[in-house]
C-alpha cells in the first residue's frame, strides 16, 4: 500500500468525523485514521489550532473526567470540500 | 474558401477568441494555485505556472497580431512601419517561447521529472527553438509534437481511471494538438479550423474545471 500523504491523512480524519455525523470519539478516530496514538495527537492538535475541529467533553457516569469527543467545525467542512476538489483535480490529471 | 472578408475582421475575431482562451487558462491557473496553497505539492506549482504562462503567451500573441495588423494597415499613413513590425516580432517571440515553456511544464508534471538540471536544459533548448526556429511553422510543429506526448500520457490516465474529468483533459490536449497542426498550413480554412480547435480545447478544460467546482457532491455534516 502506498504511503499516505499528509493531506490524505487530514482528509481521512475529517471524513471520519463527517461519517460519524460530525462527532467522534478519539478511539474511533484512532481506528479510522489508522495512525499511532502519538501521531494522531499531533494531527488533532494541528486541526484544533486551525479551528477545523473542536474538542468537547461530555459528562459521563462511569468516568470522573467525562467523555472526550471531536466535532468538525464549519471551517473544517469547507476545508474538506476544498481537499475533495484538489483530489478530483489530481485524479483528473492522473498525478 | 473565404471566411474572413477583411484583415480587420480576421484580427478582431482572432483577438476575441484568444482572449477567451487566455481567460480560461487564467481560471485553471488560479484553481491550480488554490490546490497548491492547500497541498504545497510541486505538481500544482508547475500546473499553476504552466497555465499562467499559456495565458500570458496567448495575450502576447494577440498583441503581436494587432501589431502585425497595424504594421500593414496604419503604417502606410505614417512612418511607424518598423516600430509595429518590431513589436510584432517581440510579442510573437514571447508567444512562441511562453507556449513552449508551458507545454514543457505539463510534460514535467506528467512524466514526474523533478531534476532541476534537466528542467534548465529543456528551458535553454526551448529558448533556442523559440529564437532560432522563429518561423511559425516550426513552432507549431514542435508544439504539436510535445502535445502528442501529452496526449499519450493523458490518454494513459484516462484509460486507467475511466472518469469524465480525465476524458475531458484527454480530449482538450487532442484539440490543442489539432489546432497546432491546422495552424501549420497557410490556407484560411486551416486558420479557421485551428481557432475552432483551440477554443474547443480550452472549453474542455473549462468544463472540467466547472465539473470539479460545482457539479460534484458537496460534503455536508449529516
Amino acid at each position: 500500500m502506498a504511503r499516505r500523504s499528509r493531506m490524505q491523512i487530514i482528509y481521512d480524519l475529517l471524513n471520519a468525523i463527517i461519517e460519524k455525523k460530525g462527532k467522534i470519539k478519539v478511539t474511533h478516530l484512532l481506528y479510522k485514521g489508522n495512525l499511532s496514538h502519538e501521531r494522531l495527537k499531533l494531527y488533532l492538535e494541528e486541526l484544533e489550532t486551525k479551528e477545523f475541529i473542536q474538542k468537547i467533553t461530555e459528562p459521563s457516569k462511569k468516568r470522573m473526567t467525562g467523555k472526550t469527543f471531536y466535532t468538525i467545525t464549519d471551517k473544517g467542512v469547507n476545508f474538506l470540500n476544498e481537499i475533495h476538489k484538489v483530489q478530483e483535480l489530481t485524479e483528473a490529471f492522473g498525478l | 474558401m473565404v471566411i474572413f472578408s477583411s484583415l480587420t475582421e480576421f484580427v478582431f475575431i482572432n483577438v476575441i477568441l484568444n482572449l477567451f482562451c487566455a481567460i480560461i487558462a487564467f481560471a485553471v491557473s488560479i484553481f491550480s494555485y488554490r490546490a497548491l496553497k492547500i497541498t504545497h505539492e510541486k505538481n500544482f506549482l508547475y500546473f499553476t505556472l504552466g497555465f499562467f504562462l499559456l495565458a500570458i503567451g496567448i495575450i502576447a500573441g494577440s498583441i503581436g497580431n494587432i501589431a502585425y495588423y497595424l504594421s500593414i494597415d496604419l503604417c502606410f499613413f505614417s512612418n511607424t512601419c518598423s516600430l509595429w513590425q518590431k513589436l510584432f516580432y517581440a510579442f510573437n517571440l514571447a508567444f512562441v517561447a511562453l507556449t513552449l515553456y508551458a507545454y514543457n511544464l505539463f510534460v514535467f508534471v506528467y512524466s514526474k521529472i523533478r531534476s532541476r538540471v534537466l528542467m534548465f536544459l529543456v528551458f535553454i533548448e526551448t529558448s533556442v527553438i523559440a529564437i532560432f526556429l522563429f518561423k511559425i511553422f516550426w513552432f507549431h510543429l514542435v508544439a504539436a509534437v510535445i502535445l502528442l506526448f501529452l496526449i499519450f500520457l493523458s490518454g494513459k490516465t484516462y484509460f486507467k481511471k475511466r472518469n469524465s474529468n480525465s476524458s475531458l483533459i484527454f480530449i482538450a490536449f487532442i484539440l490543442l494538438c489539432l489546432s497546432h497542426v491546422f495552424f501549420m498550413f497557410i490556407a484560411q480554412i486551416f486558420s479557421y479550423l485551428g481557432h475552432v480547435s483551440l477554443v474547443l480545447g480550452f472549453l474542455f478544460f473549462f468544463v472540467m474545471l466547472l465539473r470539479i467546482k460545482y457539479i460534484k457532491r458537496k460534503i455536508r455534516r449529516k
